[in-house]
């Protein structure tokens, strides 16, 4: 740390000034697309959830409007299987797991901690473009091939499907890849790159939410890889290991197909807790209530996680004895998840709320994650679960959980950090009615499945009995409220990055080190200088003073870009 | 960067000794059938193989304690993966028409 310092004196940060910020210091194609900055790393990954977020939401509309009346319309049943497979498939390994630590942990995570990058650049740069192979192969082999065991794979469907599977699970493998080689990289980071003084209990909670996430990361993922490469081995080589003909055992693969995937649901939220942490903080111009209490429910949450996988198992056939640990396991989950709402809550109790659209989006998660942990919770009982196992209820509660949660999170932290990437505003009004359309069409499509769900319609089926058609009917034109409302973002936010306001520095009057400590948009090297930290990440009535400190240090030049603005109510 | 640890060539030569005398051991114990103790033996000796390894190929013995910590949290893992594993597997078909039988009997019903 010492030697940056001494390396970023004044003369050189001055030089740096010239150079331009982290967009404008070099503009040719290779400069982004083989760069090592951790931030243009993060918008790399914007651009490719972006495209695999539009490819899953328009699969989900196909899907949703198939579903428009009773009857074949124009998917076939086999089509039908493809689409809510490639839908499951694209939304979560090509968008939902990489979003967020991809996109905003990349971003993030080294201008929270005062650090000049990543501790691993390269390994950053190689786990992008492992990501982007698997989510190129997985295009192919919806392209080339007919996959319909749904994002599960599970046995025996994926034991005598087409061979197109095999294929794509060498694509999610390889993602997977990506996703381990992230989460080294952003442990590593958070031990040894942290700012002199930046101590664990000040690292913003967002931080500690990345690091939770790398956690599950590291020690899930490689188990994907496993099962995966156990599929192999048995549809090849014919060894008997899931299917029960060569004595192999099918519910072994849900064993280790979710000792992986329950844990990532965590790998795909936690995150999203983070930003919110973020949002509520500065939008209520409060201090973290229980900041300690936040941080480490999120590590209770990455470690609980792994002893929960039994519970998509109730039904399957799996020993009584482990679904009764499994259900009471379970149910401790809502305990931390209960902590965090609570102390959201209790950081709001008089505050200084403005309800600017981030703030929107996080009060928006506070409801919309509730009603899917307790719908979580009420098919985590096991008498419950009987009824409720494979109905649209499943599906209602997992997307109020995944995009009422994790997507509503990210739009949030998209919004709130957009200046911070971009150097420019957006239409605030337009921001507050994409926001309302988002939560309006997500509970009309999303609701109406729980009640689907409860009254018997099954998932994955293309066809229903007349009694269901006005629920399915609603959902849909919940999804197309919804899919308006997220159109409507990609459209004021494209104006904005090129006709957009310019951003003062801190529009939001935010107190993490990536508001007090680099201009509208940060530095090719994040900071002037190491920053020296002295205070917690939530200290609102310190800004002005850091600023100002943050000022003298920096040089005359660059001054005028370091401001307040003053209109952030 | 602190120096890196150098083990000498005589401890590996040891080491790499243990393991051919413990392969040697495990195609021994193979030919001999002692009842439930076949597996937890196997698994036993390939365990201490592993542990060699690490402690002294990969050199975890000198390095410092918080890469032990992490070596062992993984095995933690392994072995909840496993452990909750069994909980399903020796107890299946606790509810009675779930277990094995079931399969095949259902197979010879097909059949006949």
């Amino acid at each position: 740390m010492t030697e940056d310092k001494d390396r970023n004196e004044t003369p050189q940060g001055q030089a740096a000034e010239e150079r331009g910020d982290y967009v404008t210091h070099a503009k040719s194609i290779g400069s982004w697309l083989f760069s090592l900055d951790h931030k243009r790393i993060g918008i790399l990954y914007a651009v490719t959830v972006a495209i695999a977020f539009l490819l899953g939401g328009v699969f989900a509309l196909l899907v949703r409007a198939e579903l428009l009346s009773p009857g074949e319309d124009f998917l076939s049943a086999q089509s039908y299987n493809q689409m809510f497979s490639l839908h499951g498939i694209v939304m979560v390994f090509g968008f939902i797991i990489p979003a967020i630590p991809g996109f905003l942990g990349n971003f993030l995570l080294p201008l929270h901690l005062g650090a000049k990058d990543v501790a691993f650049p390269r390994l950053n740069l190689a786990s992008y473009y492992l990501y982007l192979l698997g989510v190129a192969l997985i295009l192919v082999a919806m392209v080339a091939g007919s996959v319909d065991t749904g994002w599960t794979f599970y046995t025996p469907y994926s034991a005598r499907t087409g061979p197109s599977v095999l294929f794509l699970t060498m694509a999610v493998f390889i993602a997977g890849f990506a996703s381990i080689f992230t989460g080294i990289n952003f442990i590593v980071t958070v031990h040894k790159m942290r700012a002199p003084g930046m101590t664990w209990n000040r690292l913003p909670l967002f931080v500690w939410s990345i690091y939770s996430t790398s956690i599950v990361q590291v020690l899930a993922t490689p188990v994907l890889g496993i099962t995966v490469l156990l599929l192999f081995l048995e549809r090849l080589l014919h060894i008997g290991i899931f299917d029960p003909a060569l004595g192999g055992d099918p519910i072994l693969f849900q064993h280790f197909f979710w000792f992986y995937s329950h844990p990532a649901v965590y790998i795909m939220i936690l995150p999203g807790f983070g930003i919110v942490s973020e949002l509520i903080a500065t939008f209520s111009r409060q201090r973290i209530y229980g900041y300690m209490a936040i941080a480490l429910s999120s590590v209770a949450i990455a470690l609980l996680g792994f002893l929960v996988w039994g519970h998509h198992m109730f039904v399957a056939g799996q020993s009584v004895v482990s679904s009764v640990i499994f259900s009471l396991i379970t149910y401790l989950i809502g305990i931390p998840s209960g902590i965090k709402v609570f102390n959201w809550i209790a950081t709001m109790y008089k505050g200084s709320i403005s309800f600017k659209t981030p703030m929107l989006y996080a009060l928006s998660f506070l409801v919309l994650f509730t009603i899917g942990g307790v719908t979580g919770i009420m098919v985590g009982v096991l008498a419950v679960d009987v009824h409720l196992h494979d109905t649209y209820y499943v599906v209602g509660h997992f997307h109020y959980v995944m995009v009422g949660g994790t997507t509503i999170a990210l739009l949030g932290g998209l919004h709130y950090w957009w200046p911070k990437i971009t150097g420019r505003l957006y239409n605030e009004a337009a921001g507050r009615l994409a926001a309302l359309l988002v939560f309006v069409g997500l509970n009309l499509t999303f609701f109406t499945q729980l009640v689907m769900g409860s009254r018997g319609m099954p998932r994955r089926y293309n066809d229903y009995l007349p009694e269901f058609t006005f629920l399915h009917q609603l959902s849909t034109v919940g999804s197309w409220i919804m899919g308006a409302g997220l159109f409507l973002v990609a459209i004021y936010l494209l104006v904005s990055l090129f006709r957009g306001k310019k951003a003062g520095a801190n529009p939001w009057g935010g107190a993490t080190l990536e508001w007090t400590h680099t201009g509208p948009r940060p530095d090719p090297h994040n900071f002037h200088r190491t920053p020296f930290v002295t205070r917690g990440p939530y200290e609102f009535d310190r800004i002005p003073e850091l600023v100002a400190a943050h000022r003298d240090e920096t040089p005359p030049d660059a001054q005028q870009n370091v401001h307040l603005n003053q209109d952030r109510t | 960067m602190k120096g890196h640890h150098i083990t000498s060539r005589t401890t590996l030569l040891k080491v790499f000794v243990a393991l051919v005398a413990l392969t040697a051991l495990t195609a021994l114990t193979a030919q001999i059938d002692i009842g439930v103790f076949n597996i937890p033996l196997a698994l036993a000796i390939a365990g201490s193989k592993a542990l060699l390894v690490a402690l002294f190929f990969m050199a975890l013995k000198y390095d410092k304690p918080v890469n032990a910590l992490f070596f062992a949290l993984g095995v933690l893992f392994v072995v909840v993966f496993l452990t909750f594993t069994l909980f399903d597997t020796a107890f299946r078909g606790d509810l009675g028409n779930v277990g094995k039988e079931t399969i095949h009997s259902m197979e010879e019903g097909a059949e006949e």
